[in-house]
């Protein structure tokens, strides 16, 4: 893991009787075994030095296992890949997780759990890893747009106005938008290509991509209401 | 191009998709651990803006479905019934 090497497996240092020992015993009562840390003591003891903070950095590395591995285990772009790969890539992504938080830290305000907080950190990278994995050696090829399908509305008006629309949107994406555009909308839309992935291999972010994508709908929709398609009558969402 | 290269009436509605008001993925990113832990916890809404975003960007809507499902197992709600609730937010 670049630059993080305070991730470590050092068990805690805990009598049999449960009193911690050494330099850096802590003044307040000890927890119970098993008892989850108070979000306020987790910043009090990842801001530390010495023992105590190495040892809450363990913590959070293993806070990360648990969000990467389930992130891991719900991809479907993860279930081709053997229990190893797969358990590898979790712990790879937990530990560029651990970095990434520990960088992140006084953006952590206690609105919600510390655990929560920490979770996003995890399910990101391993999302991420997962998805350049999935797609490494695939070339991507940016493309222009498809002719329209038939539509599958089940009355012939339907069929009619889902043609229409399908037409003007195809018209739309190819008088209203500039090329770069519409390659960044084919592609995440219709080719489904992951915009990290996208992001990666066209050498710029992710943020940068959803603006693009932002501003062609938004071009589409002008287009769409110039050519006399009432907006509000238009699809809104793509989930409801 | 995968087999679904066509402006079929979904694809159609995905290109139409409102993502206004803005935020970008990293303004989500921002925000969407508070936002989920409360919808699960207190039943809140989704602000609008991350609403939106959540409701037009693929691969932040997957992570939030994620950690809705984590947290919501830290909450004793179980995974589906907290993937059910984030859905029903959007
Ligand atoms: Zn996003």
């Amino acid at each position: 893991m670049d630059g993080c090497t305070n991730v470590t497996r050092r068990p805690p240092d805990v009598t049999m009787t449960g009193e911690l020992v050494g330099e850096d015993r802590p003044s307040r009562p000890l927890r119970p075994v098993g008892a989850p840390i108070p979000d306020v003591e987790w910043i009090e003891r990842l801001t530390a030095s010495g023992s105590v903070r190495v040892e809450a950095v363990a913590q959070l590395h293993d806070l990360m296992l648990r969000a990467t591995r389930f992130q891991v285990s719900k991809m479907p772009e993860a279930s081709m890949l053997g229990a190893a790969r797969r358990d590898e890539i979790a712990h790879s992504a937990a530990d560029e997780a651990t970095v990434s938080a520990l960088a992140r830290l006084d953006s952590f305000e206690g609105r919600s759990r510390f655990t929560t907080w920490a979770y996003k950190f995890g399910i990101l990278r391993a999302g991420v890893e997962v998805r350049r994995y999935a797609w490494r050696g695939r070339d991507i090829e940016l493309h222009d747009v498809p002719e329209p399908a038939t539509s599958s509305g089940s009355s012939p008006e339907s069929q009619v106005e889902g043609n229409d629309l399908a037409a003007a949107v195809r018209r739309g994406l190819g008088q209203a938008l500039t090329e770069h555009q519409r390659h960044v909308a084919v592609a995440l839309l219709i080719d489904e290509i992951p915009i990290d992935i996208l992001a990666e291999r066209m050498g710029t972010t992710r943020n940068a991509l959803y603006k693009t994508l932002h501003d062609a709908r938004k071009r589409l929709r002008s287009y769409l209401e110039s050519e006399g398609f009432p907006v509000d009558t238009l699809p809104k969402s793509a989930i409801r | 191009m995968n087999a679904r290269s066509t402006l079929d009436a979904g694809t159609v509605e995905k290109f139409l998709t409102v993502s206004d008001p803005w935020l970008s993925c990293e303004g989500c990113f921002e925000h969407i651990d508070v936002a989920v832990e409360s919808l699960l916890a207190t039943g809140s809404t989704i602000d609008e803006p991350l609403r939106v975003h959540l409701v037009s960007c693929a691969v932040c809507h997957e992570e939030a479905q994620r950690l809705a499902e984590l947290v919501g197992i830290d909450l004793g709600l179980g995974e589906s019934e907290s993937r059910r609730r984030l859905e029903d937010a959007l």
